[in-house]
């Protein structure tokens, strides 16, 4: 099917994936540099212990929790399951050589806390549980675990906004300009044709949020030679790269920056340049925004359409593992 | 892969579990079915499971030097006359303090797992039976010496999983890797379906594995009705040396034959490696790579 709007569409679609997919892994990046998942349970836990410092310390400090960490200096583990949380809290607050199966104890443990907070938490739930151990400690678990819900909600809307800040500096660094983009798949369809086949090979990749496997078995008589895939560095191919710097970058606006500098006659100046560019950037960085998943899907809808429908071998869905991966 | 991420956040709601490898022994057992190692039992089941259960005889302890985790061994059948001379030396060996040398099959599963677990840290003495561990040499094919690989076998009045619910579950399982230059880390919540039976279409000849054991790709077929629904392709069947179902893959079985098997399923430690080797430190989310030990074979019916 030879329809122009269509293959520009592909196009546009084809480069918002590939630049979604940079995205993805700066984002994740930046996450792993900055222990973000332990900094929103830091955040989650100070919330919980109603902002108390001391108490915090002692709970990172329990050995139930400090082996969770990564190392002794870390600021927390990136996780505590709820039972280790309830354990530690209980063992702190009842005191040292304590049961943790003694009410009383526990509760001798309350009258000596100085945080309010904490302190009418547990004796609600020691009065809800009716002093039964068992009960409490599944009640500090429940509490712990509703406040995880709410941690889980800041990290993603930290999430979103971090990826809506890093579609910004995308495509500005990349220079990706929609509207240019456009104009150039448009006028040239040698370009578009060479986008086509990049976004073929692209959409027989597995989704990007599917649960991809490890290795594939090329040759099924070597069951001890397995091939790593998708393996992290390779978020793009050098083929894509290579079209992606084809498209994007800054090298005509820095020759017009310097013609318009050596004062030749028709140069735009710098301010020019950019309004040129900010309807198009506009675009680029709400498309990259809404994430790589939405962009592949919608490629691969694009691609149905062009092909006349799926071809009858096509595995429908591409979360499944192809033939020769585990 | 954000929304996995997201979902390791709150452990609390969604519990991993954490263990940590030395590279250097994962490339040390990874095309191997079995492993060797000096094991002190700590604790043992009195009585073996009833065959309804499982039938295994559950023995807790450690090998601290070939294996550095905590851990148990298993004895398949291990209520049946022949196995016997073995059951007795493990109980006469329990609590000892003393070593004895154990081989079977190596089994890094996330059936009973903690926290946190790092190889070749110290491990304390078993508390009981089944303390939380994530390795197992299951099962066992030499005790101190008594050779029990006759115990790999069905095991009569067990209903293992049917493979439709057991390979649903496997094939959902996801891995988080992330790999040091010494060591790999690997979170994984907590996996069900310890034996599964099910029919299996070989894609090629059975090779040699590094101690003799024998691999094979295959399809895992669905053991219910008529249709033979592919439920999981190119896994990795383990057969263990000098046992009934390794006899019996090496009489000329290849590709395209099918065999209905008993199996358990451990972690394909050749794919994590193959893996770690090419993304270096990067840290990823994936499908969680497996492989069946088959330890009951007969030809398909």
């Amino acid at each position: 099917m030879n329809m122009p709007v269509l293959d520009v569409a592909i196009g546009l679609s084809f480069v918002y994936l590939l630049l979604s997919l940079m995205c993805t892994t700066v984002n994740e990046m930046i996450a792993g540099v900055f222990k973000t998942r332990a900094r929103f349970l830091d955040k989650g836990v100070t919330r919980l212990l109603g902002g108390d410092d001391d108490l915090k310390k002692q709970l990172y400090q329990h050995p139930m929790i400090r082996s969770l960490a990564e190392s002794d200096t870390a600021l927390c583990p990136s996780y505590i399951p709820a039972d280790k949380f309830a354990t530690a809290l209980l063992d702190i607050v009842s005191g040292p050589g304590k049961s943790l199966a003694d009410s009383a104890a526990l509760r001798d443990g309350l009258k000596l806390l100085k945080n309010d907070h904490v302190r009418g938490a547990l004796t609600a739930i020691l009065d809800k549980s009716n002093n039964d151990p068992a009960s409490v400690r599944l009640h500090i678990q429940q509490w712990f675990d509703e406040n995880m819900d709410r941690v889980s909600g800041w990290y993603k809307r930290n999430a979103q906004v971090n990826a809506a800040i890093l579609a910004c500096v995308i495509t500005l660094l990349m220079n990706a300009d929609t509207v240019h983009l456009a104009s150039l798949l448009w006028t040239s369809p040698t370009l578009r044709s060479a986008m086509i086949e990049q976004a073929h090979a692209r959409s027989q990749k597995a989704r990007p949020e599917a649960l991809l496997p490890l290795v594939e078995y090329p040759d099924k008589s070597k069951p001890t030679a397995s091939r790593p895939i998708n393996v992290p560095e390779q978020a793009l191919s050098q083929d894509e790269k290579s079209q992606l710097a084809a498209l994007t970058g800054w090298q005509r606006e820095r020759q017009e920056f310097a013609a318009w500098r050596a004062g030749q006659e028709g140069s735009p100046a710098p301010w020019r340049l950019i309004a040129r560019h900010l309807l198009g950037w506009l675009l680029t960085a709400i498309a990259l925004s809404i994430g790589a998943p939405f962009w592949f899907d919608t490629l691969n809808r694009f691609m149905n359409i062009r092909n006349a429908g799926r071809a009858p071998d096509e595995r429908r869905d591409k979360t499944q593992p192809a033939a020769g991966v585990v | 892969m954000r929304a996995t991420f997201l979902m390791l956040l709150c452990a609390g709601a969604l519990p991993a579990e954490t263990v940590v490898l030395k590279r250097a022994w994962i490339d040390s057992v990874k095309d191997r079915a079995t492993i060797d190692a000096s094991f002190t039992i700590d604790h043992a089941h009195k009585h073996p499971n009833a065959p309804a259960a499982d039938g295994d005889m559950h023995v807790a302890g450690r090998a601290p030097n070939e294996i550095g985790l905590p851990m148990v061994a298993e004895l398949m059948n291990a209520a049946g006359a022949p196995e016997q001379p073995a059951v007795q030396l493990i109980h006469a060996h329990e609590g000892n303090g003393q070593a004895f040398p154990i081989t079977g099959a190596w089994r890094l599963w996330f059936e009973h797992p903690a926290a946190l677990q790092r190889q070749f840290d110290d491990v304390p003495p078993a508390a009981n039976t089944n303390p939380d561990h994530s390795f197992e040499i299951h099962p066992i094919t030499r005790y101190a010496g008594q050779d029990v690989t006759f115990s790999l076998d069905f095991v009569q009045g067990f209903p293992a999983h049917d493979a439709k619910t057991a390979f649903g579950s496997y094939e959902a399982m996801s891995i988080a890797l992330q790999a040091t230059d010494s060591a790999v880390s690997m979170d994984v919540k907590k996996a069900p379906y310890n034996y599964a039976v099910f029919r299996m279409k070989l894609l090629a000849d059975p090779v040699k594995l590094d101690d003799g054991g024998l691999a094979v790709l295959a399809d895992v077929l669905d053991n219910q009705g008529a249709d033979e629904n592919v439920l999981a392709s190119n896994i990795r069947m383990i057969f263990v040396p000098g046992t009934g179902p390794w006899k019996l893959i090496s009489q000329g079985a290849g590709d395209g034959s099918e065999f209905d098997a008993l199996g358990i399923p451990r972690v394909n430690l050749n794919a994590i490696a193959a893996f770690i080797k090419a993304a270096g430190g990067a840290s990823a989310t994936r499908k969680l790579p497996y492989e069946m030990i088959v330890v009951g074979l007969h030809s398909a019916q």
